[in-house]
Parts: structure tokens; C-alpha cells; sequence
């Protein structure tokens, strides 16, 4: 049983670590290469910074299924904002505009009794209807001006930051605390004083800042907005934070680390993947693949909840 | 020569996680023989009759039923090969009808070509109900529009489709009056007469040696003894129960009652909600309020009305300087601290650790610039806490769904007393808890009375209420009935009679 359980505790740490040596091994030593790995940073840069936030989420036993499309819709309202506007406005537009959606995410839930998930569900297709309407053609540009703003100094900065801003909320205040009590149990949690709709309702916040951050970087990266800006943002999350070493039932097993470990080992893998010369098909095959070994070992056995 | 007896237990044993509830237990019962069983909650009674039933499965040991070896794997099993069982918990399903929950499981026999024949179901459920006296229960009815004492009254009758040859009554007498509980007696002789067994869990002593021939009694999951009809004493049986003479400063002492002030901390007006019925009282500091009252009279509601989990639909839950109360939060941050009677899910977050649970509800006193929270705050509040609480506990980082009942109600004492709580309503604090956490518990009541803090203690024992309380208000259907003062002379069927 002890066994078990510090297995368990370093197990997304081995994983990574093995997935490191196989492509290595596979890539003929490509991976670690100096310009990979900061090609890694740069891929995983959005994924990180929702990673973060879908913890507080996930660690209430929910899922922010319209993260990926904030990210993407706030991406094309920032592209669009620096275009029309002001460059400089894109900063604040993607923010409000994914906190916005996070309040009515939270606000939906709790004021019509809907099931989180079903709101995000149908929040994630409203919003990419409003992306591909608001986009003509398959993708916009963002001014040529705006290019030297993706600097890595400046994403290293801004990262460890928010970072750090991230593992205190989630470690030492009330947030991070009561989430996780919500996860056990939202009743007993009401019981112990937690605000349980205002506390959701800040986790859909958050998902919803972090997904605004991460549509403008990902404008910065790839120049503009396209269609399909995003789109892998909500899953790659998902299968991060589980990577991580998270249950998605959250609870006991929330920790903060699972977002950093868990983006790694997913954009390591989407890279290696790629630098090994799967398809995209193959890829998504692998993924699925993967997340299922990993829920399924996860998961208490004769419960058949996921904890 | 020797009987061959109905039931046979040998060498049973079971546990659960960190507590042993039954230890090599033995038991014969005789066909004829009316059993009865007793001792002290976690004495191990309902685990015992459980595994009778097929409702647990035993860690060790064997059964025999006339002789043969006997393991039923689920309660339904049980039943069809003799040994029905009624519970104290509810056992009937709302949404059908009385007549489908008595053949539940049993549809097959009213099948014709794979079709229910639902009408030949109600005359047999019918007769059936008629059979044993509850001529004013209707097969077609559904079992939501009965009243509790009714449904249990369906699993009676539910039982008593084919005669059992052994048939337990689990602490059901407490949750029926005196009609229902005729009837039952009723049944019992017949059962008797008709060379069956009965093995029969009370509280009540008086009703035990009224209703059984034999009576064996539990303590700490081992057998305490068994006692004939000619020995049968209820200070014996009382004295087997605990494993010591009993005093009677069991309950808190009463010499120094003198600290409870004419202040009001609490005061509850004209309350009225699904349940209750135009209900006020008010709550003094110092003071032990005991609630009594059948479960389903309105006392549990009490308590979440007054901690602002219910919303009334009518008047309203004030604390002492007239400020509302209208949730919990709102009712933590004034120092209400409630102790749910189903505590593993609701007062308990029971996958996380001690420490985690212990300061939970003053996260929001030990943020510093009422944000940050250090974990040298948290670790010292729960140590503090659960060391005076003396709660057994490898350390605080264990998770408390190791621990046991008594302790993890323990840590929900520790988490209300770390914010400081002023007021606590306790919903059956002792429930489930074994005799010697259960004393722990009283003095810990008794300390925080005398620092001027007030609970109300809400109990389905009335020995406790009794040996508790300053003032014990009786409820009846969501009304209250009567309020006693304390004094000695106070006994348990002065308040049965305004509970029933």
C-alpha cells in the first residue's frame, strides 16, 4: 500500500522522464536539442497558463469545457482590437473579454441551476460560432508592428509570475483551500462556510483570465487569429492537469504542480510526436490512448468513481 | 436430546477500517424463541443482525441455519431462505405502490407471459395487510402518502409474506406508537406459536424483558453474557452493557449548573418550514438545549433552520443582537458551529486530512492581510485543537476517513471550537460512537457550557438529552409540544408521552 502510494506521488514525474527518453531515443536525440526546447516553451506556452486555472476548476470535480474557445474568441477580439484600434488595447480587450465570459459561464450556472458542464459546452459552440463568424476567410493578421512583442524575455517574465501568483492563490489563501473542499463534497463545504456559487463562480473566472491570456499569446505566436485557434487548447488541458498527477474528480488529489508537470509532458509529447513524424491522426490516437491508461489507473477500483 | 437451533453464528468477527465491531461472537438461537439483543451503540447489534441478514459480510467465522451451512450474499437471499430483517432506517421505495414495495423482488410470481398482473399484486398485498391488522394501509396506495410509522408498518407486512423462520426487528419499536407497536408484538406471538424465532434490538429495557424469553447482550463487539427470563434485570442488563456499575454522573455533573446567564444568544420566532410548525424558543448563554422527538418530527430540520441551511418559509432565526441569520456562512462568521447528524458527508470533508478539516471554517480568520494563510498557522490551530480534543491520530496530515466515528466527530467539535464557535448545535452527537468516546464527548459538553458557550443538542436518545440538558423541548409532527426544565424527577416516559 505504501508502495502504492509513493508510486502514485512520482508517477507523473517517471512518466515524464520516460516520455523525455523515449522520444530522445526515437527523434535521435532532436529533442533536446537547444532550439527544440525553446520551441517546446513557446508551444507550451498557452497550455501552461490554462493549465493553471483549470486546476482551480477541475479541482471541484468540474470541467471548463469552453477554455479552449475563450481562448480562441478572445485571440480573433485582440486581433481585431489591435487592427482597428490600438495595438495596445488588444492587452486589455483579451482579458475582459475572457473574464466576461468566465463571469457568465459562473453566473448561468448558478442563477439557472444548470449543470457546469452543459453551460460550458454550450458557451465552447456560441463562442466559436462567434469566431468564425467575426473572421473572414480561414484567418486574420495582426499588424506587422506587433511582431516584436513575442519576445521570450518577455514570456519568461510575465510566466513566472503568473506562476508564482497562481501557486500562492492556490496554496496559500482561502481559494485554492475551499475549492478542494467543494470537491469533496460542495455540501459539506457549504456546511464549513464556503460561499459555494461565489467560489464557482471565481473558478470560472480565472479559466476565463487564464483563457484570455492565453488567446493573446497564441495571436502573438501565430501572428493573428485563425479559425481554429484554441481548438486543442480545452483537451490538452484536460489530459495535462490528469497527466499531472490530478483526478478529474478533484478533491484530495488537487495540487497545483499537476498544471506545470502535466503541460510539459503534454507539449513534449505533441513535439515529439511531431518531430517523430506521426500524423496528425496518429497523434490524436495516441493521445486518447494515453489519457484512458492513465484515468483507468487512476481510477479506485469497485467504485467506479474516478478519485 | 438437542435441538437443532434456527440460527447458529460461530467465530464471527468483522471490521471496519480502523474499528473492530464484532469480535468471535457466538449466538444460538431455538426455533420458538424470542431473542433479544442489547447494548450500547458500536456495541456491534446492527453489524451483528446485519450479517444475519445478508446485509454484511462477515471478515471471519461461520453461520448455520438448522445445522447447514449458511452464507446469504445480499439481504434478498436471506429472505428467501427464512430470515427477514426490519431496520431502523427507512426500507421502503416512495414513488410505487405499497403493493410493490411488499412483492418487490418477488414480481415473478404475479407474471403472466412476461406481463404484470398488477391487479391479482394489490388483492394479494391487500390480503396480506389485512391479515395482520393493517386493514387501513391500501395496496394501491403509494408508499410516498404514508406516514413513517406506516411504511415501517409495509415492511413489516413485507416480511410477513411467507413466515420467516427467524425474523429480527432492528430498533424498529422507537419509530412506531403504540398501535404499531401491538401489532408487532402481535405478529411476534404468532410467530412463536407457530415455532419460529425472533431476534428482537431494543434500547428499551422494559420492553425487552417484556417481549423476549432470552436476552444477550453486547459491549464493544464481544458478548457481554446472556440472560434467562428468570435472570432478567434491567440493572444487570445495564451493568453487562457498560462493564462497570453504573454512577450517575455518566452525563455531565450537575453541581455547578450555576453558570448559565439570563442572556439570549439565540432566539428562534415563529418559525415555520415544510416540516415545522410555527416554532420559537430561545437560547440562553451557557445553556444545553435538548431537542427530543420521534426522527421524523422536525428536530434535525431545527438545527439546519437555525444554522441557515434551510431557509424558513415563514418568520425567522435571529442571533442574540438581532441581526438575521440567513446562511451558513454568515452563521459561522457569528460562531454557530453545527455538528450534522449525517456527518461523514456533511459536516466532514472526509477525504482530506485532519488539518484540512480542522481549519476550514477559519480560513478566513488566519488570512493574514485577509489573504494570505501560512501553513504554520494552519498545522498550529489544528495541533492545538485536536491535542485538547485529545483525538487519536497518527498525525494531522492523516486523512479522516481512517478514523474512527468517535474521532472524526472529534475533529468536528476541534473545527468549530479552533473558530472560536460560541454556539453549537449538535445533531446527535453520539451517533455511532462507541461508550468510551461517547463520555469524551459529554465532558467536552460539559467544559464548554461552563466557558459560557450554548449548544443545542439534538438527540434520538433520550438518556442523553435527559442527562444533558438544562431544558428539553419534546416535538411532535413539526410542533412543539412541551418544554421540562431539569430536575431529577425527569424520565424518559414523561417525554415518550408528549413524543407519540
Amino acid at each position: 500500500m505504501l508502495i502504492r502510494e509513493k508510486l502514485s506521488k512520482y508517477i507523473s514525474f517517471l512518466g515524464l522522464l520516460v516520455l523525455v527518453i523515449f522520444f530522445q531515443i526515437v527523434t535521435k536525440g532532436n529533442l533536446l536539442t537547444t532550439k527544440n526546447v525553446l520551441l517546446i516553451l513557446n508551444q507550451g506556452y498557452a497550455i501552461l497558463i490554462a493549465s493553471f486555472a483549470g486546476v482551480f476548476v477541475m479541482s471541484t470535480g468540474n470541467l471548463d469545457f469552453s477554455l479552449g474557445a475563450i481562448a480562441g474568441f478572445s485571440c480573433v477580439c485582440a486581433t481585431l482590437a489591435a487592427l482597428n484600434m490600438n495595438p495596445f488595447l488588444s492587452i486589455p480587450i483579451a482579458l475582459l473579454v475572457g473574464v466576461g465570459i468566465g463571469l457568465l459561464n459562473g453566473f448561468v450556472q448558478n442563477v439557472f441551476k444548470i449543470p457546469s458542464f452543459l453551460t460550458c459546452l454550450c458557451t465552447m459552440f456560441i463562442l466559436t460560432a462567434g469566431t468564425q463568424s467575426l473572421i473572414t476567410g480561414s484567418s486574420i493578421m495582426m499588424p506587422i508592428s506587433m511582431m516584436s512583442w513575442d519576445s521570450n524575455a518577455v514570456k519568461i517574465v510575465f510566466g513566472i509570475g503568473y506562476t508564482v501568483i497562481m501557486v500562492v492563490l492556490f496554496k496559500y489563501t482561502r481559494i485554492g483551500k475551499q475549492l478542494k473542499a467543494i470537491g469533496v463534497s460542495p455540501e459539506a463545504a457549504r456546511q464549513s462556510g464556503v460561499n459555494v456559487p461565489g467560489m464557482m463562480t471565481l473558478a470560472y473566472v480565472l479559466t476565463g483570465l487564464a483563457g484570455g491570456i492565453a488567446g493573446f499569446f497564441l495571436m502573438l505566436r501565430t501572428g493573428g487569429a485563425a479559425t481554429t485557434t484554441g481548438q486543442t487548447v480545452t483537451t490538452d488541458v484536460i489530459i495535462a492537469i490528469v497527466f499531472g498527477g490530478m483526478s478529474i474528480a478533484g478533491g484530495a488529489s488537487s495540487k497545483i504542480s499537476a498544471a506545470i508537470l502535466g503541460a510539459l509532458t503534454v507539449t513534449i509529447l505533441n513535439n515529439g510526436m511531431i518531430l517523430a513524424g506521426y500524423g496528425g491522426d496518429a497523434q490524436q490516437f495516441v493521445k486518447g490512448m494515453l489519457f484512458l491508461v492513465i484515468v483507468a489507473v487512476s481510477t479506485k477500483r469497485g467504485t467506479g468513481i474516478v478519485k | 436430546m438437542q435441538v437443532t437451533p434456527v440460527i447458529e453464528v460461530k467465530n464471527i468477527s468483522k471490521s471496519f477500517t480502523s474499528t473492530k465491531a464484532l469480535s468471535k461472537v457466538e449466538l444460538r438461537i431455538f426455533p420458538g424463541e424470542v431473542r433479544g439483543l442489547i447494548g450500547e451503540n458500536g456495541s456491534g447489534k446492527s453489524t451483528l443482525s446485519a450479517i444475519i441478514s445478508g446485509n454484511l459480510k462477515a471478515d471471519e467465522g461461520e453461520m448455520f441455519m438448522f445445522g447447514k451451512p449458511y452464507s446469504p450474499t445480499n439481504s434478498f437471499e436471506a429472505s428467501e431462505m427464512g430470515v427477514s430483517i426490519i431496520v431502523q432506517e427507512q426500507g421502503t421505495v416512495e414513488t410505487i405502490s405499497v403493493a410493490a414495495n411488499i412483492f418487490a423482488g418477488r414480481e415473478h410470481q404475479f407474471c403472466h407471459m412476461g406481463f404484470l398482473n398488477s391487479k391479482k399484486l394489490t388483492v394479494e398485498a391487500q390480503k396480506l395487510l389485512d391479515s395482520i391488522g393493517l386493514e387501513y394501509i391500501r395496496a394501491e396506495m403509494l408508499v410516498a402518502g404514508l406516514s413513517f410509522e406506516d411504511r415501517k408498518l409495509v415492511e413489516i407486512a413485507r416480511a410477513f409474506y411467507r413466515l420467516p423462520e427467524l425474523f429480527i426487528v432492528d430498533e424498529t419499536t422507537t419509530a412506531l406508537p403504540q398501535r404499531g407497536r401491538n401489532i408487532l408484538y402481535g405478529l411476534i406471538k404468532k410467530l412463536k406459536a407457530n415455532g419460529k424465532s425472533v431476534l428482537f434490538i431494543s434500547h428499551d429495557i422494559e420492553e425487552l424483558v417484556e417481549v423476549c424469553d432470552t436476552v444477550t447482550i453486547l459491549r464493544d463487539g464481544k458478548l457481554a453474557g446472556s440472560l434467562t427470563e428468570d435472570e432478567m434485570d434491567p440493572y444487570k442488563m445495564k451493568t453487562l452493557m457498560v462493564g462497570r456499575e453504573i454512577t450517575d454522573n455518566y452525563y455531565r455533573s450537575r453541581e455547578k449548573t450555576a453558570e448559565q446567564s439570563d442572556k439570549i444568544v439565540l432566539s428562534v420566532e415563529h418559525v415555520s418550514s415544510k416540516i415545522l410548525k410555527d416554532i420559537s424558543f430561545q437560547l440562553k448563554k451557557g445553556e444545553i438545549l435538548g431537542f427530543a422527538g420521534l426522527s421524523d418530527c422536525g428536530i434535525h430540520e431545527i438545527g439546519k433552520v437555525v444554522f441557515g441551511l434551510i431557509k424558513p418559509e415563514k418568520g425567522k432565526v435571529l442571533y442574540g443582537n438581532g441581526i438575521e441569520i440567513t446562511n451558513p456562512k454568515q452563521a459561522i462568521e457569528k460562531g454557530l458551529g453545527f455538528m450534522s447528524k449525517n456527518r461523514d458527508r456533511e459536516s466532514m470533508l472526509i477525504e482530506l486530512t485532519i488539518k484540512e478539516n480542522t481549519v476550514i471554517p477559519s480560513l478566513p480568520k488566519l488570512a493574514r492581510y485577509g489573504f494570505f494563510i501560512t501553513p504554520k498557522s494552519e498545522k498550529e490551530l489544528a495541533l492545538k485543537w485536536c491535542g485538547r480534543l485529545n483525538v487519536k491520530m497518527k498525525n494531522i496530515e492523516q486523512p479522516c476517513s481512517e478514523l474512527s466515528g468517535g474521532n472524526k466527530q472529534k475533529i468536528v467539535l476541534a473545527k468549530w471550537l479552533a473558530n472560536d464557535s460560541e454556539i453549537f448545535i449538535l445533531d446527535c452527537p453520539t451517533r455511532g460512537i462507541d461508550i468510551g468516546v461517547k463520555e469524551a464527548i459529554y465532558k467536552i459538553m460539559g467544559n464548554l457550557k461552563s466557558q459560557g458557550k450554548s449548544i443545542i443538542m439534538i438527540s434520538e436518545e433520550l438518556p442523553e438529552v435527559i442527562g444533558m440538558s438544562d431544558r428539553i423541548l419534546v416535538m411532535k409532527d413539526g410542533c412543539l409540544k412541551k418544554e421540562f426544565i431539569f430536575d431529577n424527577g425527569t424520565s424518559e416516559a414523561d417525554i415518550i408521552q408528549y413524543m407519540i
